[in-house]
C-alpha cells in the first residue's frame, strides 16, 4: 500500500514536472535558448500571486492579473534579453550565460524585496479528500492532474494541428528557412517566451497553496526541467513532458528504498544513465548542437 | 589589517580559480558548470586526509589534485563523446548532485561543515600569519600562470588552440581532439583541487554551502568579464568580483539585505558585460589572425571572376 501511495505521490508531482518540463523544452526547442530564467519566471508568478492576494484581491482575479504580468515577462525578457544577443549572433555560450545569471539576478532582487523566508500563499487552507478504494486523494490532487495534463494536451495538440504551431515546428527545424517562407520568427519567439512563461502560472500555483513560496524555489524544478529534456530527447516537447512524469515517479519510488536526503540525487542519477547510455533521449531528438 | 590580508589570500585563490577555468574555456573552448565542486572536493579530500590520517598538508593538497583531476573523469568522459551542450548540461547536473554528497555524508560533517583543519606547513614551516600564507599563494599563482604559459607552448596547446579555432580540421588532421579535450579539463580540475585544497588549509572550515552552483558561475563570470583565452584577464576577473562586493561591507548593512544585493550588483555588471562588452577587459589576440587577414577573402573575390 506504501508502494501505491508513493507511485500516486510521483505521479501528481511528475504532472506538476511535466507542464515545466514541457514548457521549457518548448522555449529551448522553438529558440535555441536554453532558458534558466524560467525558473525565475516561475517564482516571480508566485511572488506576484503572493502580493495580489495578501493585498485582499479574490484569488481568482489575482490569478488572472499574475497570468497578463508573466505573459508580459515572458515578452520582456525575450525581447530585451535574448533577442538582443541572438541578433548580435552572440556565442551560444553568451546567450546561455545571460540566461543563467537573469535567473540568479530574479532571485536576489526577489529576496531582497521579500525576504528569504517562506511565506504561505493562503493561510488556512483545506482541501477535500475522496476515498478511491482505500487511498486518500485530495481535491488539490486531482486538480493538479487535470490541470497539468490538460495543458500539456492542450499545447502539444495546438502544436501538431494549428498553422501556428506547425510554423514552430518549421522555425525549430530550420529558423532560417523558415524565414525564407515567410514565417515571422521575431514574433514566434515573443510568442513562445510568453506562452512557456504563461504555462509556469498554473504549476507554480499549485506547488505553491501547498509548500509555500521562497526566492529559491525555482532552483530544484528547473533542474529537473533540464534533466527531463535531456532524458525525453532534445527537440521533442512531449518527450520532455513524458520524462518529467516518470521523474516525479522515480523520485517518489525512490524513497521507498533509500533515504529521502537522497531522493533530489535521482535526477542526477537518471541524466546520467541517460547521458552514457542513450544521449539521444527516450524520443530520440537529434544531436544537434545549440552552440554551447 | 588581517581583514585586508584575507581578502588577498581570497583573490589570490580565485585568481588560481580563474586562470584553471580559463584553460578550459579559453583555451579548451569547453564551458563546464562544476568548476566549483572541483574546488570544493579540493578542499574537502585535502582536509580529511589531513585530519584523518594527519598527514602533511602540502602532501594532502598534492593528493586532492591528482584526485580531483581523475574524479574530473566521471563527468567528461560520457559526455565529451557528445558534444558540448551535454558536457555543460551534465557539469550542472554533477555539481548539484556532489553538494548533496557533501551535505549528507558523516565524514564531510554535513551541512555543519568540516571545522578542525590543520594549517598549512611546509617541511615544518607553519604558515601562522596571514601575510606568510599570502605569500605562498602568491608564488602559487605565479606558477600557475607559468604553467599556463608553458602549456600553451607544448605542441599540446598548439593542438588545443587549433581544436578551439576549428575542431572538425583538426580532427582530419588525424588528432583525436576528444582525447585532448579530456586531458585539459583534467587539468584545470586539478588546478581547481589545488585552490580548494588552499582554502581549506587557510580557513581551517569548509561548509558544502560555499561550494554550490552561484558559486561556478561566479568563477566562470569573472573569466568572461576579464577576456578569456588570456593570462591577465582572468586575474583582473578575479580582483574585481573579489573586492567590489567586499566594498560593500563598508556601508553597514543587515546581512538580509547586504548577501542579495551583493549578488545583485555583480550580477548586473555580469549582465553589462555581457550585453557591451562580451569578450571582456582584456581581448584575446586571435591567434590566427595573420593568416586569416588576407585568404578566405581572396579565395572569393577569385571564385567570384570565375563565376
Amino acid at each position: 500500500m506504501l508502494l501505491l501511495e508513493l507511485l500516486i505521490n510521483g505521479l501528481i508531482i511528475g504532472s506538476i514536472y511535466a507542464l515545466m518540463a514541457m514548457s521549457f523544452s518548448l522555449v529551448l526547442t522553438v529558440t535555441k535558448v536554453w532558458h534558466f530564467a524560467h525558473a525565475g519566471v516561475y517564482t516571480i508568478g508566485a511572488y506576484s500571486l503572493y502580493l495580489l492576494i495578501s493585498r485582499g484581491l479574490p484569488f481568482w482575479i489575482a490569478l488572472i492579473i499574475t497570468i497578463l504580468i508573466i505573459a508580459a515577462l515572458g515578452f520582456l525578457i525575450e525581447k530585451f534579453a535574448y533577442s538582443p544577443l541572438r541578433n548580435r549572433k552572440s556565442e551560444g555560450l553568451i546567450i546561455f550565460m545571460a540566461a543563467l545569471i537573469l535567473n540568479t539576478l530574479i532571485e536576489n532582487v526577489l529576496a531582497l524585496v521579500f525576504g528569504t523566508d517562506q511565506k504561505t500563499l493562503i493561510s488556512n487552507k483545506t482541501f477535500e479528500s475522496i476515498d478511491v478504494a482505500g487511498i486518500t486523494i485530495t481535491t488539490r490532487e486531482i486538480l493538479v492532474i487535470v490541470v497539468c495534463w490538460g495543458l500539456i494536451f492542450g499545447v502539444l495538440s495546438v502544436i501538431k494541428h494549428t498553422r501556428w504551431g506547425q510554423s514552430l515546428t518549421a522555425i525549430a527545424t530550420n529558423a532560417e528557412m523558415a524565414e525564407n517562407v515567410g514565417i515571422n520568427s521575431k514574433k514566434a519567439y515573443r510568442l513562445v517566451l510568453m506562452l512557456g512563461s504563461v504555462l509556469t502560472v498554473p504549476a507554480v500555483t499549485l506547488i505553491a497553496i501547498q509548500t509555500g513560496i521562497s526566492p529559491s524555489m525555482g532552483q530544484n524544478i528547473i533542474v529537473i526541467a533540464v534533466v527531463a529534456t535531456i532524458m525525453g530527447g532534445l527537440n521533442s516537447i512531449h518527450g520532455a513532458a513524458i520524462a518529467g512524469l516518470i521523474i516525479g515517479v522515480i523520485e517518489n519510488i525512490g524513497v521507498w528504498k533509500l533515504d529521502s536526503e537522497w531522493q533530489s540525487g535521482i535526477a542526477f542519477g537518471i541524466l546520467f544513465l541517460f547521458i552514457v547510455l542513450r544521449p539521444q533521449g527516450l524520443f530520440g531528438g537529434k544531436l544537434k548542437s545549440s552552440g554551447v | 589589517m588581517d581583514y585586508f590580508i584575507n581578502i588577498i589570500v581570497l583573490i589570490n585563490i580565485y585568481i588560481i580559480l580563474a586562470l584553471s577555468f580559463n584553460l578550459l574555456l579559453g583555451y579548451g573552448g569547453l564551458f563546464s558548470l562544476a568548476h566549483a565542486i572541483s574546488y570544493g572536493l579540493g578542499g574537502y579530500i585535502s582536509a580529511l586526509f589531513a585530519i584523518k590520517m594527519g598527514l602533511p598538508p602540502i602532501l594532502t593538497i598534492i593528493i586532492s589534485i591528482v584526485s580531483v583531476a581523475l574524479f574530473s573523469l566521471i563527468l567528461a568522459f560520457p559526455a565529451l563523446r557528445i558534444s558540448g551542450d551535454y558536457l555543460v548540461i551534465a557539469s550542472l547536473g554533477f555539481q548539484i548532485f556532489l553538494v548533496q554528497v557533501l551535505l549528507n555524508l558523516d565524514i564531510t560533517g554535513g551541512p555543519a561543515g568540516l571545522p578542525g583543519i590543520p594549517r598549512m606547513s611546509i617541511f615544518g614551516y607553519q604558515f601562522t600569519s596571514a601575510t606568510s600564507f599570502s605569500i605562498f599563494t602568491f608564488i602559487l599563482v605565479l606558477l600557475v600562470v607559468a604553467f599556463k604559459k608553458w602549456l600553451v607552448r607544448l605542441p599540446f596547446g598548439r593542438v588545443l588552440e587549433a581544436i578551439r579555432e576549428d575542431e572538425e580540421a583538426t580532427r582530419s588532421l588525424g588528432k583525436n581532439t576528444a582525447k585532448y579535450k579530456l586531458v585539459i579539463f583534467m587539468i584545470a580540475s586539478g588546478i581547481a583541487g589545488l585552490a580548494g585544497g588552499l582554502y581549506a588549509h587557510y580557513f581551517q572550515y569548509l561548509n558544502p554551502y560555499d561550494f554550490q552552483m552561484p558559486e561556478s558561475v561566479l568563477i566562470l563570470s569573472m573569466v568572461i568579464i576579464g577576456g578569456s583565452g588570456t593570462i591577465w584577464g582572468p586575474i583582473i576577473g578575479a580582483i574585481l568580483l573579489v573586492a567590489l562586493p567586499e566594498a560593500l561591507r563598508f556601508i553597514s548593512l543587515p546581512t538580509s539585505v547586504a548577501a542579495p544585493l551583493r549578488q545583485i550588483m555583480y550580477t548586473i555588471l555580469v549582465l553589462l558585460f555581457l550585453y557591451f562588452k562580451p569578450q571582456g577587459i582584456i581581448k584575446a589576440k586571435p591567434i590566427i589572425r595573420k593568416y586569416k587577414s588576407a585568404k578566405p577573402q581572396k579565395i572569393i573575390e577569385e571564385k567570384r571572376q570565375a563565376v
